[in-house]
This record gives C-alpha cells, structure tokens and sequence, in this order.
C-alpha cells in the first residue's frame, strides 16, 4: 500500500472521530483496531495491539507524572498555595497593577511547586480575580497576567506534560524538566515587565490599591512563614535531580513527601483536603495515562504502515535547512493548537517530527523546550485554549468569552515572542542543562 | 436515583479513590527506598517493578469512572454548536461507537488473559509475576467502559451537554 494511503487511512478517520467528539482516546483506540488489523496482518495484529495496550504505561520513567500532579493538588486543597499567595501580597505595595504583580510572582511560584497548568489557573483564578473585579480592574490586567502565568507550570519543573513528552519523544526527561525554566522564568519577567509599563502608562488599567501597607515583621513574617518553606519543596525536587542523588521519578517522590510533610507541619492536612487531593490527582493522572496506553500503539502501526517513513523523505526531498525545518514544525504546532489540546497535539505530530530531528540532527532537548512552549502557547489560543475556559469557569458570572479571549491576546503575543527568541538563541534553554553535564 | 444507580455510583467512586491512593502508595515506596539506598546503603530491587505495576493498574481502574465523569479530553465544538436534535443524535453516536470500541477491546484483553492463563506465561523479572494477573486489570477496565456507554444510551451522562 502507498504510503499516501496508508496515511490517509490512519488520520482521515482519526480526524474524522475526533471531531465528532469521540473522546480523543476512544477515536485513537478505534485507529489501532483499524490500522492493527490492515497493517499488523488480521487477527494476530489485533492480539499483538490489545498486548501492547496492556503493557504500554508499566513503565517506571511515567511515573512522575501522577505525583508531580499530587504534589501541586496536595498544595492546592489544603489551601497552603493560598496562603503562599496572601503573603506574597502583603509584600507588594506601591506598585503599579499591584495584584496583577501578585498574580504573576504567585502563580510562577506556584508552577515551581505544581505539576498541572489547570490547577494553577483555577487556583489563581479563583483567588485574585474577584478582588481584582471589585476594584475596578481592567480584564486585561486581571485575567491577562493569570492566564499568562498559568501555563507556565508546564514549562518550570514539575512538570507532567514534560514528563508525558520526554516519554513520548524518546528524550531524556531530567534535561528536558531543567530545560524548562529558563523559558519559564522568561515568560513570567515578560509578563511581569508588561504589566508595569502598561499599568504606568495607563493607570486606568488597574486603579490605585487601596489596600492596608505592612512594615517590618507584619510584612515579611508571613513570607518567611508560608512561602520560604514551600520553596524548599521545589529544591528537593531540582536539587535532588541535579545533584545526581535522585532519577527524576525519585525525585517527584521525593516532591510528594514534602509537601505532605509541609501541610501536615501547617495544620493543614485532614482526611478531607487528602481524599479531594488524590481523587483529582487519580482523574488528571488517567486521562493523560490512558491517552498513552493508545498512543504508543498508534504510534507503532503508524511507523509499520510506511506512513512515517513516506512522510519525512518527502520533507527531505525538499533539501530545507534544519533551522527552516524547526520553523515549520513549530509552526504545525502552533496551528494545531487552536483547535486541540496539549497532548494530542504531541501524540499526532511526534511521530513524524522525531524522526526529523533525529535524521536532522537538531538538538532533542531544544526541539523539545520548543515543542513546550508551543503546548504553552497553545492554552491560551482560541477558539479551545484550555486555559481561557478554565478562567471562564472561575470568572464571575456574566463574563463572556470574547472578554477572556481578548484579555489573554497581548500575554499570548510575549509568550510567542518568547518563543521566537528560543528559535534564534538556542543556547538559552541549554543553560541550566549544561550544569547537569 | 435507583438502586443499581447509587451502587454503580460508588462502585465508580471506590475505583477513582483506590487508584488515587495507590499513587500515594507509590511515592511512598519510592521514597522509602531512595532514602535506604542514600542512608542504608541498600535498596529493595522489586520497588520499580511494583510501581510500573501499580502505575498501570491504577491508570485501567480509574478510566470507567473518568468516562462516568466526562472527564476524557474530546473536541466539542461539532457537539455545542449543533441544534438540541442534531446534539443528541450526535451523542448516540458517539456512545455507539465508544461501546463498539469497548467490546472488542473487551474481547482481545479477555483472550489475550485467557491465553496467558491457559499458557501459564510469566513475567520474570526482579519478581516472578503470572502475566495473566496484570492483564486482568484492562479486563475489568473496558468491561466497565463498555458497561459506561451502554449507559449513557439509555440516561443521560454526568457532565455531559
């Protein structure tokens, strides 16, 4: 079979049941069953697929995933990010934008101890927008920053999605999580120096706070008290991996005991705030799990079926430089991020892109920090930017979309100005992970 | 809500607090044994392969109850933009082929199970494991799911539109 028609055989009706609404990883069970039967010879393809379904997620390198979003949700329902977050408030005064600044310092804060963007955008959403509301900010100024600094839990350690696509692309997933905070913290400075001058320029924006000023021990002692200690929590995890004492499966462990220790040290850990925690840890960790005990699958038939191998020799045959080839996956990206989430977008294209590096030879771990970004950027463009729904959730009533699309819009364009500047110094991702060598 | 609703409700329930806590258990393990490997000088070799076990068993245990809660990612924007009579036919739609896809599913786990138990396979690594034991958890999983769409054809799912 050509593998034009292989290729159309395998994504046509992909496509087709994922816009149906088919759950997206009953439409790529339904691909498997299809393609495993046509490519892995009948009733033996069948067998050989339902085995390798079975055992695709038994693999000890996944395992951060479910407790990097552990941590984060034991964080967030024992009300210690909370907490974290007001005293980073009573530092902040006589700025302009002043809760916006909040949200940007808190919610970076809180990507370095979460593993989940969802939660960090419910989290922050949840707590600063209504006070933001009521007085009288801008929705660009109060929506904006949070929205912008939601995803960046995707980028700075821990990370699940970066675990999920280090798997995935056959990376090495400790460089990948300590490639990511760079761009991370880039980002977060982005926003954060945006809202100033636009807050400076316009005051209107965001109205003079009101709000009590602390001096002295009423001002730091809060900070010292909730925040300094959950910080500790993200050097156990980086630290422990950077020091060679830990895998970074170990270390997301390592994540999860201390901050169970941390809630149980603050009195906040009770049987409800554990059972909430592990039962939304049990559900985010599924749904990502589950997409992988069918992707692998996919991605074999799709590799069997001479598809993969059809598609990157025409791209070659184009003689396009590495540089114009990562522009262009990129690109891919970017688009396909509009109209579906984070994890298919990386389960339909790294089939094809990965082989393209390889055969390339561009650095993985930068394609990858890309490849991020883009999952990024992706969360906040519409129209199903996960992220912009995730806020109109937690929004007050009467807040339609197109308010949250276009609050989201300039944080959008520095996160893709981020991006570029990634594409054209390379380098930059690689600080952190030359330490590691 | 009946009978067979509200055990079927915490049948769900029980699967999606069991697969928490064996991630729980998990960072547990492994945080145990990191600390004897750095403290005790040694380490118990059988950690990695309980946890890839316990990592997949939860993963099949919890899929039912996220499908009962309309939790998997899907793309619905064919779905919310459609008029209420197209919407609900679109929905049986889905059930219909999400239950076709169940059964076979349902069907080569529960021959691939039967074949590993009538072979006696094993899996042999740091611990000598029946191979049918593992593959009885995406037995009972995509029984459940198929169970789940069969449902959804008749009452209306949680969460859905």
């Amino acid at each position: 079979m050509d593998w034009q028609l292989s290729l159309f055989l395998l994504l046509g009706p992909l496509l087709l049941l994922m816009i149906l609404g088919v759950p997206v990883v009953f439409a790529f069970f339904a691909i498997n069953i299809l393609g495993a039967f046509v490519f892995l010879g009948g009733e033996f393809g069948l067998v050989q697929m339902a085995l390798n379904s079975a055992e695709a997620i038994s693999s000890f390198s996944l395992i951060p995933i479910p407790l990097f979003i552990l941590m984060g949700e034991v964080l967030f329902h024992t009300g210690l990010a909370y907490r974290a977050i007001s005293a980073i408030e009573r530092l902040i005064s006589a700025v302009p934008g002043r809760l916006s600044i909040v949200s940007i310092l808190g919610g970076t804060a809180f990507a370095t101890l979460s593993g989940s963007s969802i939660a960090n955008t419910a989290m922050m959403g949840s707590s600063m927008l209504p006070e933001m509301e009521r007085k009288g900010y801008h929705p660009t100024m109060s929506m904006g920053p949070i929205l912008a600094v939601g995803g960046i839990a995707m980028l700075i350690p821990p990370s699940a999605l970066a675990v999920t696509l280090a798997s995935l692309a056959g990376i090495s997933i400790s460089k990948l999580l300590v490639a990511g905070i760079v761009p991370g913290l880039l980002i977060g400075g982005a926003t954060l120096i945006y809202v100033l001058i636009r807050c400076s320029i316009n005051p209107q924006l965001a109205p003079i706070d009101d709000a009590e000023s602390f001096r002295g021990t009423e001002k730091w002692k809060p900070f010292f008290r909730d925040v300094v200690p959950l910080l500790c929590i993200f050097f156990v995890v980086v630290g422990s991996m950077l020091i060679g004492w830990a895998s970074p499966t170990e270390s997301a462990a390592f994540g999860v005991i201390a901050s169970f220790i941390a809630s149980f040290c603050y009195k906040s850990l009770n049987m409800k705030s554990f059972l909430v925690a592990v039962f939304e840890t049990a559900k985010i960790s599924t749904i990502i799990l589950f997409i992988l005990v069918s992707s692998t699958t996919f991605s074999q038939i799709l590799s069997f079926s001479g598809a993969t191998t059809g598609l990157l020799n025409t791209f070659l045959e184009f003689d396009l430089s590495p540089f114009m080839v990562v522009i262009i996956m990129v690109f891919i990206l970017l688009i396909l991020g509009c109209f579906t989430d984070q994890i298919s977008m990386i389960m339909l294209t790294l089939p094809f892109f990965m082989p393209l590096v390889a055969s390339l030879q561009i650095d993985p771990i930068w394609f990858g920090v890309l490849t991020l970004i883009a999952m990024e950027i992706s969360l906040l463009t519409p129209p199903f930017g996960l992220l912009l729904l995730v806020m109109k959730g937690v929004a007050p009533a009467g807040t339609n979309l197109g308010i949250v699309y276009k609050s989201a819009l300039p944080f959008l364009l520095l996160q893709v100005g981020v991006l570029l500047l990634l594409v054209i110094f390379p380098g930059l991702s690689g600080l952190f992970t030359s330490l590691m060598n | 809500m009946t009978k067979f609703a509200k055990t079927y409700d915490l049948l769900m329930k029980i699967s999606g607090v069991t697969s928490g806590l064996i991630i729980f258990f998990i960072s547990i393990l492994i945080f145990t044994n990191v600390i004897l490997r750095n403290t005790g000088g040694f380490s118990w070799s059988w950690v990695t392969e309980i946890c890839e076990y316990g990592l997949s068993f939860s993963a099949f245990l919890a899929a039912p109850w996220v499908l009962y809660e309309s939790a998997h990612i899907k793309v619905d924007f064919l779905l919310h933009g459609s008029p209420e009579h197209i919407r609900k036919k679109i929905e049986v739609s889905i059930n219909l082929i999400g239950l076709i896809i169940g059964a076979i599913l349902f069907y080569l786990m529960l021959r691939v199970t039967f074949e590993a138990f009538m072979n006696e396979t094993l899996k042999i690594k740091s611990l000598v494991v029946p191979e049918w034991w593992l593959l009885t958890a995406p037995v009972v999983c995509f029984l459940l799911i198929c169970i789940e769409f069969f449902r959804r054809l008749t009452i209306p799912a949680r969460g859905s539109s």
